[in-house]
């Protein structure tokens, strides 16, 4: 079948360690870095385009000294929380369609367990009216999971399901973080961390990072190594909207509906999932807003095993941020090299998904408490 | 070092003196939250301030159990969306026990000022000092 593809992805890097006591953050970002570029059968010299966000120092100025990229034509610094990864693929394919740029390098890195962390960030108009709450990131989660659980009746047990699906994944992956199967009893009876979430809804917090290279048709076509085409990507920014939040719906509402029109597809299609699980009750939200079901019917669609390798929609077949790798508190890197590594056929046996031919990634980044980015990315296989 | 904030000092100024105020758009009549200087649906400069009830009802809640910075060791407390009786949803605390509150729990305004006169909006059970 003959699709619009308007660049490829060639290569793709993740760290193998979780916890990285021994070397700064532009270390690990120039090993996955040159992982990525290594993935690809590409070098430094071929980089002309960069995308790099939230790096110490001066940013992505700087982190190009540091890899050695003499020879951009393109740069974006786009932050969009843990969004910014799919929100960096969107803009590098729409950038290599028009011709500014060839080889795109999109790399991340921190490390919050090693003291190594990112820059924080100066201080936002909201500030006044929300900081001096202790709201803490569960928190933020929490007031949309009660929300939900409100309006549609989501249960504790259908959160679960989401967690013991990514644990089953995460037991075949050996750099995983948590390698231990867990049943809905162990997620239901684990500590309450902000009410209505426990500790296994939450995702882990790991050292590390990521990086993939986006290159033009011209150029897949000299590379040895399977490549996967990106058919369409959607982003948006969804906000408290002057104190109307609604906290029930994600970012994926919009920039879901646009990536599938963009790439010719439906919900239909996709074979495998990539979903940011920063909690439980982030994948059950964008599956709704994503079209996978009903809005409102996620507690009973991921219910009797719907997201496991071997069920109707595979999902984060890594482990995901709950199990695997959630680096720098920002998934979507990790989330997009899983769906690389199904559509070229190298995901963990166990989990590999049969002839996977379209994947479906969906970031988020900041809190659906508050103030997210989003970005969805429709990905194919070179069969697709 | 913050910059002088006028709205917000406006909004503080209120509240010392027992007043729920918020910005009231004269262009499209948009109640703003938070308040800002400008409307963010028509952009009109135009804002006049208004007294607002003080009640509401819980939109959602959480119980944090895992406070942390100043909130460690206070736990477990009791963070919400209040949606005020004339339509935003602020953040707030509750000053309640936990299991006497449901989403929709009716509220009202209690202190709206920490001790150093900061914005801290804290809701009790709207039938307490009624
Ligand atoms: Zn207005």
């Amino acid at each position: 079948m003959t699709r619009q593809v308007s660049a490829r992805i060639a290569g793709a890097f993740e760290h193998p360690l979780r916890r990285i006591p021994d070397r700064t953050v532009p270390q690990v970002l120039a090993e996955v870095a040159y992982g990525a570029l290594a993935d690809a059968g590409l070098g430094v010299a071929d980089v002309d385009g960069f995308f790099c966000s939230e790096v110490p120092g001066l940013g992505s100025i700087a982190m190009a000294d540091h890899l050695g990229l003499t020879d951009l034509s393109y740069v974006d610094v786009t932050e969009g929380g843990g969004a910014s990864y799919p929100m960096h693929v969107g803009h590098a394919a729409a950038a290599v369609a028009a011709g500014k740029c060839r080889v795109a390098l999109i790399a991340m890195a921190g490390l919050p367990l090693s003291g190594g962390g990112t820059t924080g960030g100066a201080r936002g108009p909201e500030h006044p009216y929300e900081a001096g709450y202790g709201v803490t990131v569960p928190a933020g989660y929490a007031l949309a999971a009660r929300r939900h659980m409100h309006e549609y009746g989501t249960t504790s047990e259908q959160l679960a399901e989401i967690k013991v699906a990514a644990a089953h994944h995460a037991q075949y992956n050996p750099n995983a973080l948590l390698r231990k199967p867990v049943t809905i009893e162990d997620v239901v009876n684990s500590p309450l961390i902000s009410d209505p979430l426990r500790r296994l809804d939450c995702c882990v917090t790991t050292d590390g990072g990521g990086a993939l290279v986006i290159v033009s048709e011209e150029v897949a076509r000299t590379l040895p190594r399977r490549t996967v085409k990106i058919l369409g990507h959607g982003e948006t920014v969804k906000h408290s909207a002057n104190g109307r939040i609604d906290l029930t719906r994600t970012g994926a509402a919009v920039s879901g509906p646009r990536a599938f029109a963009e790439a010719g597809l439906t919900p239909r299609d996709v074979d495998y999932v990539s979903i940011y699980d920063s909690f439980t009750i982030t994948v059950l939200m964008s599956l709704e807003d994503l079209g996978f079901c009903e809005k409102g019917k996620g507690g009973g669609f991921v219910t009797g095993g719907t997201l496991r390798a071997d069920g109707r929609l595979p999902f984060n077949t890594d482990g995901g941020g709950l199990c695997n790798n959630h680096p720098d508190s920002r998934g979507g890197m990790i989330r997009t090299i899983e769906a690389v590594r199904q559509l070229r056929g190298e995901a963990a046996p166990q989990v590999q998904v049969p002839d996977c031919r379209i994947a479906l990634v969906q970031g988020h980044g900041g809190s659906l408490g508050f103030r997210t980015a989003a970005a969805t990315l429709l990905l194919g296989s070179e069969e697709a | 070092m913050t910059p002088h904030d006028p709205v917000l000092a406006r909004l503080e100024e209120g509240l010392a003196e027992g007043r729920l105020e918020l910005p009231r758009c004269a262009g499209c009549g948009t109640l703003l939250w938070y308040p800002r200087a400008r409307c963010p649906h028509c952009m009109s400069d135009a804002l006049a301030w208004e007294a607002l009830s003080g009640s509401g009802t819980v939109h959602s809640y959480t119980v944090n159990h895992r406070g942390q910075g100043e909130y460690a060791g206070r736990e477990p407390f009791v963070i919400a969306y209040v949606e005020l009786a004339e339509g935003p949803r602020v953040l707030s605390h509750v000053d309640a026990e936990p299991d006497s509150l449901r989403v929709g729990t009716p509220v009202r305004l209690g202190r709206g000022l920490d001790r150093e006169g900061r914005l801290h909006l804290r809701f009790e059970h709207a039938e307490e000092n009624a």
